[in-house]
């Protein structure tokens, strides 16, 4: 999405003065008054204003993909602002705005209903979609410079996320157990290629059933199955008429992962490993002719071998959406992590295609500023 | 043209029957009678049993043995949270990597923020290293003071008293045991607190000079008169270097330092090393209820502290 200098400016002094804002209030802050509620809240610096906070990522790269027209050696890829407080008791915002050489995108910026009875939460607003375990991750935050080619051929280089409104249910039973309904509009085929928004009507289904468990305190598994269902904009286009009445074609993106995780929590800071497989199928439907049916998936490993360094490889093999040749690619990366808000990440990526063969080289930075976050999980 | 759904369909009978048999399991027991109280620490779950007794079931989520800063927000950790009725964390951004993400997907609204279940430990304690100059040049700082407060015995009572008032909001029939059982926590702490006062007089930590892993000990050497010099942390979440370990022992040295202080979750190759350089006893201190199995509650923390001290000092080693 672009927007004008207009746009940016305003933002640039929202910036500003929310800035100047959370300074007071730290400043009128002393020891002597008395302690406050020191979690859910803004931490630090900011009290009734949101936290803010910034994820830059730097990227450089070199290789086969530099010879590609338009492609840069050096690029400031994303500035990633987040805007996250609570609403008032029974609900939060959170806002994530993506600000690159595209343009200003709203990311993400949804409401969540936190005091539903039953088990249940709710969000309403634009979200990453609960589709694999990977989408939900925005991009400066994976492992990696680039998608995986499985996660960037179905679900677009920026991921599969939309307006519409999410369920999460925390189904009461002895084990972690989750299930998330959603209904958003459908995305544009440009965007996220499993799907093309023909109507407003024709809205895409997202549903995501996972689990996880512990096994003794060092090992723990989660797995996850999801389903994605919306419109097949180009199936329709083959149509020579279009009625109101007529039926949209749709197709279905079907998803399974599996997470491993170990770690010592006596040694939590030193030694850690993550391995995921992420596999997902889409079948569309066809006007007259089969269903088309395409595969991929990924499957990575990321070891902390020492406090800040990790080192890790992704496997990638997919089809496109539609099906066809099966290409694959390997992406290993060293990773260096001065303090828990850097990162600096030497990576190395060779993609296999039909008529190519390419190798990449990255160095990936990513740097945040704002008040402590979560941890990833 | 409609296999999609047909797919949907064929899983959605094996989900549902999946879902039914552990719905069975589900059936409350015997222990529902009870409130259930949930706990970052195992510091906070001790004093929370001492006050609750018979009437409560207690459950920390972190163990003694872990960095209470970086404990992972598992999923698994909101099964005891979407049944609790009382949450209790130690506040001051100690658990802020962890625990915001949980309570928000809790699905309980009686212990978020503001709700009647919800105890920050921390209320009226009398908060270390607040204000001044903050920044992450700094390190990882706690912008709302030192959170590892729990380690001064004297802010013992203002956790329990903070628990205890949470409890009688939420059982107001429990009141009375309540209050009782405070009362009685506040006659063993003062009166083991002068035991241990006297055996850190004995030992000579009033005045010792030591030196820290992390900055994990404030109120403990407030509590008993300690001074520390430096901490192998050159600031807080950053691994020494060369040249800090260099004039770390220097100081050491210089400034007659006799002990070292490292928590359990530390590596303790490297602080072992540049404390046997400067001539100083090594003691892996417990920091927590259940970090060692002599500190089995909030009071034997503090016996099983002060005797591993002694054990460094007679050694003159790493204990």
């Amino acid at each position: 999405m672009r927007h004008g200098i207009g746009a940016k400016l305003a933002l640039a002094v929202l910036l500003l003065v929310s800035g100047a804002a959370n300074t007071s209030v730290a400043q009128a802050q002393t020891p002597s008054e008395p302690p406050t509620p020191t979690s859910g809240v803004p931490a630090g610096s900011s009290l009734l204003n949101p936290n803010v906070s910034v994820i830059g990522w730097f990227q450089a790269q070199a290789g086969d993909v530099s010879d590609v027209p338009g492609s840069r050696t050096f690029d400031l890829r994303e500035a990633e602002l987040g805007f996250q407080a609570n609403v008032d008791p029974y609900s939060r915002a959170d806002f994530f705005i993506s600000v690159s050489r595209e343009g200003i995108d709203l990311e993400e910026g949804y409401l969540t209903l936190l005091t539903l009875p039953v088990g249940l939460s709710a969000k309403v607003g634009k979200f990453r979609n609960n589709f694999g375990k990977f989408n939900r991750t925005h991009p400066p935050e994976t492992p990696f410079a680039d998608r995986p080619l499985a996660a960037e051929r179905f679900l677009g280089e920026e991921g599969l996320a939309g307006a519409g409104a999410s369920v999460s249910w925390l189904i009461p039973v002895p084990v972690y157990l989750n299930l998330d309904a959603e209904v958003t509009d459908t995305p544009d085929r440009a965007e996220v290629p499993s799907f093309e928004a023909f109507r407003g009507k024709d809205l895409l289904y997202t549903s995501r059933l996972s689990t996880f468990f512990d096994i003794g305190e060092t090992v723990n598994f989660t797995l996850g199955g999801s389903v994605a269902n919306g419109a097949n904009g180009a199936a329709l286009a083959d149509t020579d008429f279009v009625t109101p009445d007529t039926k949209a074609l749709r197709a279905t993106l079907l998803g399974a992962d599996v997470t491993f995780r170990w770690k010592n929590p006596r040694r939590a800071i030193y030694r850690s490993l993550v391995a995921q497989v992420e596999w997902m199928q889409r079948r569309a439907e066809q006007f007259g002719t089969p269903d088309l049916k395409g595969n991929g998936g990924f499957a990575y490993v990321d070891y902390q071998f020492a406090r800040r360094w990790h080192a890790g490889l992704r496997l990638d093999q997919s089809e496109s959406p539609d099906g066809g040749p099966s290409d694959q690619g390997q992406l290993g990366f060293l990773t260096f992590t001065p303090s828990e808000f850097s990162l600096v990440s030497a990576q190395v990526r060779r993609r296999d295609t039909i008529g190519s063969d390419e190798m990449t080289y990255f160095l990936k930075t990513t740097f945040n500023i704002g008040p402590h976050g979560q941890h990833p999980f | 043209m409609n296999r999609h759904p047909r797919i949907l369909r064929r899983l959605t009978a094996p989900v549902l029957a999946i879902l039914a048999a552990l719905f069975l399991f589900a059936v409350p027991g015997e222990a529902a009678k009870k409130l259930n109280v949930v706990t970052t620490t195992q510091d906070l779950a001790s004093i929370a049993q001492m006050i609750g007794g018979d009437r409560v079931n207690v459950e920390p989520l972190a163990k003694g043995y872990q960095d209470p800063h970086f404990v992972d927000a598992k999923p698994s950790y909101l099964l005891k949270l979407r049944k609790a009725d009382v949450f209790v964390e130690v506040g001051r951004d100690l658990e802020v990597g962890w625990v915001p993400g949980l309570l928000n997907n809790s699905r309980n609204s009686k212990i978020l923020p503001g709700g009647p279940g919800f105890v920050d430990a921390s209320n009226g304690v009398n908060i270390l290293e607040q204000g001044g100059r903050m920044g992450r040049e700094m390190g990882d700082v706690h912008p709302l003071g030192n959170p590892h407060y729990w380690l001064d015995p004297e802010n013992g009572l203002a956790i329990a008293a903070n628990i205890r008032d949470a409890l009688t909001r939420i059982d107001r029939d429990g009141r009375a045991v309540y209050q009782a059982r405070y009362a009685d926590f506040e006659r063993q702490l003062k009166s083991r607190l002068e035991g241990w006062r006297k055996r850190a007089k004995d030992l000579h930590l009033d005045g010792m000079n030591v030196v820290t892993y992390h900055r994990s000990w404030p109120y403990f050497a407030k509590a008993f008169g300690i001074e520390v010099k430096d901490y192998v942390e050159p600031r807080p979440g950053v691994p020494p270097t060369p040249k800090h370990v260099q004039e770390m022992t220097g100081l050491m040295k210089d400034q007659n330092v006799k002990l070292m202080i490292i928590e359990p979750y530390f590596d303790p190759k490297l602080p072992s090393q540049i404390a046997k350089n400067a001539g100083a006893a090594v003691v892996i201190l417990p920091p927590s209820v259940g970090a060692t199995p002599e500190a089995k509650d909030y009071f034997s923390l503090f016996d099983a502290q002060l005797a591993l001290i002694q054990k460094a000092l007679a050694g003159g080693g790493r204990s």
